[in-house]
């Protein structure tokens, strides 16, 4: 007996144990990211991680209580998860989550005495427009000022609603539909009606949904600001501006391109680094994440839309976010040399305003299910599909050959890497175990990027012949790869057009052009082109080019108005017609930070953002745009070897999917001066060897295990420590810390990683 | 109608384009920049990042100081008259001072934790306990060394480890105030020095004692702030405040506006060398590798090694936006001993930080290992440098001098090329050609002696009258040779030689058009040609389609100058006589520059001298020779001689400004008739 209950004892034993083992099939692998450079930190990555460049860890997950009531409202329609209530004298409404029982709204008091009479009226009514008046005198109203006559026509599931501001002559009628998900808004189509001297500048549908006086509750705004950003709730402090950030960019057509700014020194002014624009028309507010957030996906009309956040601290104490629909624009009417009048637009832009709100609960209430919604939403209109899907990651290498050299007398055509080195390049990457590689040759046209003829089809002889090319990318495919040239169909500087006839005009008149403050380099003006310039040089690609896929330069990230004098191409028009160009584009497309509308064509995104502009009120980046986007779409993080390759550069690029790229030369370093490449501190090869294997074994090792699956939720364990979910099960953890990293049976090394398999 | 027009400046310096064309820039907010090896600024890989904003919101008024002890910042809370010190770790704020301060403006913690505050509206020196209890302070001074009329307005204050105690103050141009532990006033420290302006000059030529006196703004500048360095030595910076009014008034630059003052008050930051640097600095702190930041107001971050040599400069001024790493009215820097800066800004009233990326630790370990002689790993640390950006200028020089210590003096004189280091360049250019001389010594001497012998055994056959060729050959020559060859005797006898172009019409406009050309050439090379350690500019940036404008537009005004101003001053010489003798003045010119530029690639920078020598001895005389010309041509007596030299000088100015003049009338004109034209259309058409 006694041993009998030993030998059942020690089968007992065995099954937990083997039951544990078995029970923990997950396959792991960790690693660590640390190079060779500079291991000694100091204790600098946790400065790092708490910056506005990371996700930041929740500590205030408490639970959001309803702050608001439906006392006053009337319930108007309804669903099985929504109900719609509704006050007539603030002209506001509210949202009963049935799910949650959450409601959704603007601001708790009817009259708070932190706003004013105009901003209190903007906070609760379901619509406020800005107009001009006296020229370019701004004004703001709301339909619930008592100036505004309004009527409406509720049904089922929807409102009508039609606004007359009859002292400014301003009339238009705006439709609120419930969905199953949530709300929509939108104007009704061609409803605005202008009588009077009053132009309508801008209109906003419900603008302080979910706004929140300082950190009464837990959350923050979201919005896709680079990567994503997020505005968590705090106190109020002292801010300048909020954000605001042209969907799809700046219009060279009107935007001011220009702004004050002199840094009264000998260096010269050329220090900002731009801010990444809004590519996806969307933005959120998150009340406690993982419990209650709306998320604002703009339909229609985004392409003249802002999505302005404010952040307690500017003007008011509250956090709000929405959409702003610009009807009209200031420009600069020249009455003379260096001088001019400010004037609205004439004509209001044909726009149709649409925001779609999401109500989210639960498990998705938060940035990174927000970043799903809209994933799936785009999936639905047949934006984004399924990747391809590699056995080993890609790589980005872009290669420069020839580019335009400043002489003494005159500017000659420099070689800085020929087709047969980059053949070489190409072996010599096969031999360190890369193959996969999404090829890049830049300056292959006659004269090199700076120095050949504008959309020139030529190939410069130095680097070699049409058929030098086809026997390159003959190598490339056949390793499994992907091969581009490098075409800018777009801008131009002043040897390659003649600005004053080819390039787009602007609203006010001037030449459409980005000015470099900075005189030492050799072309400080880039001009935009006009747009039957531009569609020209594409169909030109496509006659001459054939067999060779294009990587275009500013095509899907410039969208600009031209104003010529009775040739107009009006934003919108830019838009579509690029839409329809690439709908009958038969070649594979490689852009660089492509707005929204081109997800649809594009095959490799390059330069993929990975932070936020970094304003004072911004607390985190989130990778929303890499959850949109993982699964369908190959993305490249920024060249690593122009400030990319420490090892917080490589974690990043782990932890959003980013597939690695870098920008090389044959020619040494040296060679790059007194040429536009001067801005490239650092190109050779040879130099950067070691770095492209280093980095590409490290990321392949993670990511090839992601191939093809799209991330399903992104968050963050402690303060640097991050846990990426995929929609096989595959979860990626990455620590950015200088210790290790224990989360249940995972230990995620000192910045290292840890994959697990399911 | 009027209310609508808003004039707006198009002024290009004032506007940044708020976009560029580069899409990938790192996480950065602003590039870094670095001095290229040509001298310029060129960007490099982001060296400082910016981490988190400190007291936003908390209610801090116009600060102006800030200092970092022991995980702590002390903040001079100026506007409202108290010190905040806030916890960096905790987040945690205490406040001292209130009720003794009225307006700090510069604080000062002492090793055991003493705080000294500088203000300016008590007006004393404060020195706090670490509870903000007074223990004593410092006023103006009753000692004798201390003048009546001087100004006693802290701005800021440091302390050595000897006690010694430093302060700035504002209006203080005699330097810094120095006093003992006990307070007790021994004098200033460190004045600087004025340059003046041309104007000033003239005034400083042309004014009596008494007028003089009067010239309020003749004094030094003031000392803008401090800190404390190494070894108990003291950095100060300086503002110009002339160069922000306007650039064209402002004094020559005859100081670095960042300094290092040793225990004598001497700079000893990159003395001799020209610094890269602002003249809106308004702090420095000391680093932890021996390096220095300068801050301008501008919100600029330059940092310098322990040389004064540029490493980076990175940040920027926000005008309108809220982003990280800019600043508005930058005040104050400092840095902890992990190497963050904190960065004070006063009119947003927060404290922003940078922390180093690995890119900069790599760089500060490179520097270290170079200065403390650990040449094996400084090579390797210099080549990944060179690697990460290679036209960095700071790179180079670092790649070239551990070569050097290490006797690769080849190597390093490359790289010191590369980033144009004549100083060292001309160390280890000295180092090879004395090992060169040692080596061939014997060679040297025995082609000497041959030289000597060959040349003396020439001379004793020409004396027997064993060689005759020489002379037929001279026989035959032309008369145009000869005329060339006039230059010789030019040099020997001048006055003979201008006495024969006048009388006896000896040389030809021909001949003087071709020495115009020689003169040229000589001239081209000696700015070009040079041997790289004296070369003045760089064949690759020269302004080449210049130079022959530089040189034909004076001579050529010179020469219708000249005969003009004669045939007015009764002088007797034609155009012709004038045309050649004024080439020929040229002569020595072109016999010892060319001699100077052949010995600019044999000599280093010590021996510098003999150039200098050569060149001059061909200029002056040159000079001589044209003050002869206009003497023996057209006859005229010294005092003639003089007047209508400087008549000429006058000519040649007067025609300059014309010139200038009419080219200014002519685009006001073109701008006058475009604005009326579109300004009517305007009015009439009202598009």
């Amino acid at each position: 007996m006694k041993l009998n209950k030993r030998i059942i004892a020690f089968c007992v034993m065995l099954a937990v144990l083997v039951a544990s083992v078995l029970s923990v099939t997950a396959d792991k692998t960790s690693g660590s990211a640390v190079g060779n450079i500079a291991s000694d930190l100091k204790g600098l990555s946790a400065v790092e991680v708490r910056s506005s460049r990371h996700t930041q860890y929740d500590t205030l997950s408490s639970e959001v209580v309803n702050l608001l009531t439906l006392e006053g409202f009337e319930e108007k329609f309804k669903n099985e998860n929504f109900s719609v209530y509704f006050n007539e004298d603030i002209a506001g409404i509210r949202i009963l989550d049935h799910r949650n029982g959450y409601i959704w709204g603007s601001i708790k008091e009817l009259e708070p005495d932190d706003l004013s009479t105009g901003w209190t009226e903007m906070a609760h009514s379901m619509c406020t427009v800005e107009y001009f008046i006296e020229g370019n005198v701004e004004r703001k109203i709301s339909i619930s000022n008592r100036k505004a006559r309004t009527s409406y026509d509720w049904s089922d599931d929807s409102v009508v609603c039609d606004v007359n501001f009859s002292d400014l002559g301003i009339a238009f009628s705006f439709k609120i539909t419930l969905l199953p998900d949530g709300l929509r808004a939108e104007m009704v189509e061609d409803s605005l009606e202008e009588t009077g001297e009053a132009k309508l500048k801008a209109l906003y549908f419900l603008p302080f949904l979910g706004a929140t006086r300082e950190d009464e509750r837990s959350g923050y705004l979201f919005v896709p600001d680079g990567a994503g950003a997020l505005i968590r709730f705090t106190k109020t402090s002292s801010y300048v501006t909020g954000y605001s950030g042209k969907v799809f960019g700046l219009d060279m057509g009107i935007d001011t391109l220009d702004q004050a700014n002199d840094l009264q020194s000998n260096r010269t002014n050329d220090y900002l680094v731009d801010t990444p624009q809004v590519t996806m028309p969307v933005f959120g507010v998150v009340h406690g994440a993982k419990q209650n957030a709306v998320f604002g996906v703009i339909e229609s009309g985004e392409e003249h839309a802002k999505i302005v956040a404010s952040p307690a601290g500017v003007v008011t104490n509250y956090f709000w976010a929405t959409a702003c629909f610009d009807f009209r624009q200031l420009y600069v009417r020249s009455t003379g040399t260096n001088q001019g009048v400010y004037q609205p637009q004439d004509e209001p832009d044909d726009i149709t305003p649409s925001v779609r709100y999401y109500f989210l609960q639960g498990q998705n209430a938060d940035y990174s299910g927000m970043a799903v919604t809209y994933r799936e939403y785009l999936k639905e209109n047949g934006v984004l599909s399924a990747e391809r899907k590699d056995e080993n990651i890609p790589l980005k290498l872009q290669v420069i050959g020839a580019e335009e050299k400043e002489g003494i007398f005159f500017n000659s055509t420099a070689t800085f890497t020929t087709a047969d080195q980059a053949k070489d390049m190409i072996s010599a990457l096969k031999k360190d175990g890369i193959e996969n590689l999404t090829f890049v040759f830049d300056g292959w046209q006659q004269g090199g990027i700076s120095g050949s003829d504008f959309a020139s089809t030529k190939f410069e002889s130095k680097i070699g012949s049409k058929g030098d090319f086809e026997e390159l990318k003959k190598l490339v495919t056949k390793n499994g790869g992907r091969f581009y040239l490098q075409y800018n169909p777009v801008t131009a500087n002043d040897s390659q057009i003649k600005p004053s006839r080819q390039a787009a005009m602007s609203k006010s008149n001037n030449i459409a052009a980005i000015t470099r403050p900075n005189t030492e380099v050799m072309y400080q003006k880039t001009y935009f082109v006009k747009p039957e310039l531009l569609f020209g040089a594409l169909d030109k690609y496509v006659k001459d080019m054939n067999g060779f896929n294009p990587s275009f330069t500013g095509i899907g990230t410039r969208l600009y108005a031209d104003y010529t004098r009775k040739n107009e191409t009006s934003r919108l028009e830019a838009l579509n017609k690029t839409i329809k160009y690439f709908d009958e584009f038969e070649k594979d497309i490689a852009l660089s930070q492509p707005n929204q509308y081109l997800f649809p064509y594009v095959d490799d995104y390059f330069d993929i953002p990975t932070t936020n502009s970094q304003y004072v009120y911004e607390t985190d980046t989130v990778p929303f745009l890499q959850i949109v986007l993982k699964g369908s779409v190959d993305y490249y993080a920024s060249y690593a070897n122009q400030g990319f390759y420490s090892t917080n550069s490589i974690l990043k690029m782990l932890e959003y999917g980013c597939y690695p790229s870098f920008l090389v030369t044959e020619a040494d370093n040296f060679s790059l001066s007194d040429t536009p490449l001067e801005d490239y501190f650092s190109l050779n090869f040879e130099d950067w060897r070691g770095t492209i294997k280093e980095v590409y074994t490290v990321l392949n090792s993670v990511l090839k295990q992601t191939e093809g699956q799209t991330i399903t939720e992104h968050t963050v364990l402690a303060t640097g420590v991050s846990k990426v979910t995929y929609s096989e099960g595959t979860v990626v953890y990455v620590n950015y810390n200088e210790e290790p990293f224990a989360f249940g049976d995972v230990t995620v090394p000192a910045q290292g990683y840890t994959v697990e398999r399911r | 109608m009027l209310k609508k027009l808003l004039m707006f400046a198009l002024c290009l310096c004032l506007l940044v384009s708020g976009l560029s064309m580069t899409a990938f820039a790192g996480e950065n907010t602003t590039y870094t920049y670095t001095v290229s090896v040509d001298r310029n600024w060129i960007r490099t890989q982001d060296a400082y990042m910016s981490g988190s904003v400190y007291l936003n919101g908390f209610g801090l008024t116009a600060p102006r100081d800030m200092f970092y002890f022991g995980r702590e910042l002390y903040i001079a809370d100026t506007g409202n008259a108290r010190l905040v010190v806030f916890n960096i770790d905790s987040g945690a704020t205490r406040i001292l001072g209130e009720g003794i301060l009225e307006e700090p403006s510069g604080i000062f913690v002492d090793t055991d934790g003493t705080i000294y505050v500088a203000d300016s509206k008590i007006p004393a020196v404060v020195i706090l306990n670490q509870q903000g209890e007074e223990q004593w302070r410092i006023e103006r001074p009753t000692n004798f060394l201390f003048n009546e009329l001087s100004v006693f307005e802290p701005k800021n204050v440091v302390v050595t480890s000897q006690g010694n105690i430093f302060v700035a103050g504002y209006g203080s141009y005699q330097g810094l105030m120095q006093f003992d532990r006990k307070g007790e006033f021994q004098g200033y420290f460190a004045a600087n020095k004025r340059g003046l302006s041309p104007f000033e000059a003239l005034q400083e030529k042309l004014l009596g004692e008494k007028a003089k006196e009067n010239l309020l703004n003749r004094i030094p500048r003031a000392i803008q702030n401090i800190d404390l360095a190494d070894r108990d030595m003291i950095y100060s910076v300086t503002q110009d405040e002339n160069k922000a009014a306007s650039k064209i008034g402002s004094t020559t630059k005859i100081e670095n506006y960042l300094k290092k003052h040793n225990m004598t008050g001497l700079n000893i930051l990159s003395r001799g060398g020209s610094m890269t640097e602002e003249w809106n600095f308004t702090d420095v702190a000391m680093g932890n590798d021996g390096n220095v930041y300068a801050l301008t107001q501008s919100g600029l971050l330059f940092e310098y090694d322990y040389a004064g040599n540029l490493v980076f400069s990175f940040g920027g001024r926000a005008v309108s936006t809220d982003r990280l790493g800019l600043f508005t009215k930058a005040v104050a820097v400092d840095v902890d001993e992990t190497g963050i800066i904190y960065v004070l800004d006063e009119e947003r009233s927060v404290v922003q930080t940078f922390f180093p990326t690995e890119f900069t630790l790599l760089t500060h370990k490179a520097v270290n290992d170079l200065e403390s002689g650990n040449y094996a790993t400084s090579l390797e640390t210099w080549s990944d440098l060179l690697k990460l950006n290679g036209n960095s200028s700071i790179a180079h020089l670092g790649y070239g001098k551990t070569l050097m210590y290490q006797g690769d003096y080849k190597g390093a004189m490359e790289h010191f090329k590369i980033c144009d280091n004549k100083e060292y360049y001309s160390q280890a250019f000295w180092e090879i050609r004395s090992r060169w001389l040692n080596e061939n010594i014997l060679y040297v001497f025995l082609v000497l002696i041959i030289v000597v012998v060959a040349a003396y055994v020439v001379g004793f056959l020409k004396k027997k009258g064993i060689i005759k060729v020489k002379e037929k050959v001279a026989k035959k020559k032309g008369k145009f040779a000869q005329e060339i060859e006039n230059i010789k005797n030019m040099i020997r006898h001048p006055l003979d030689s201008y006495y024969e172009i006048k009388i006896k019409r000896r040389g030809s406009i021909l001949s003087a058009t071709i020495i115009y050309i020689i003169a040229f050439v000589v001239f081209v090379l000696d700015l070009l040609g040079r041997g790289y350690l004296y070369s003045a500019m760089d064949i690759r940036t020269a302004p080449i389609t210049l130079i022959p404008f530089i040189f034909f537009i004076p001579l050529g005004l010179w020469i219708f100058g000249n005969n003009m101003i004669a045939s007015i001053n009764e002088g007797e010489g034609t155009f012709r006589s004038v045309y050649i003798s004024s080439a020929y003045m040229f002569a020595p010119y072109l016999l010892f520059t060319p001699a100077a530029v052949i010995c600019t690639y044999v000599l280093s920078l010590n021996e510098s001298f003999i150039v200098t020598i050569l060149w001059l001895m061909g200029v002056v005389w040159t000079g001589v020779l044209l003050f002869i010309a206009v003497m023996e041509i057209h006859n005229y007596t010294f005092g003639e001689v003089v007047k209508n030299i400087l008549l000429i000088l006058f000519f040649m100015i007067m025609a300059v400004i014309t010139f200038v003049i009419l080219y200014l009338i002519w685009t006001q004109v073109v701008a006058f008739v475009g604005n009326f034209i579109s300004e009517g259309v305007y009015r009439i058409f009202g598009v």
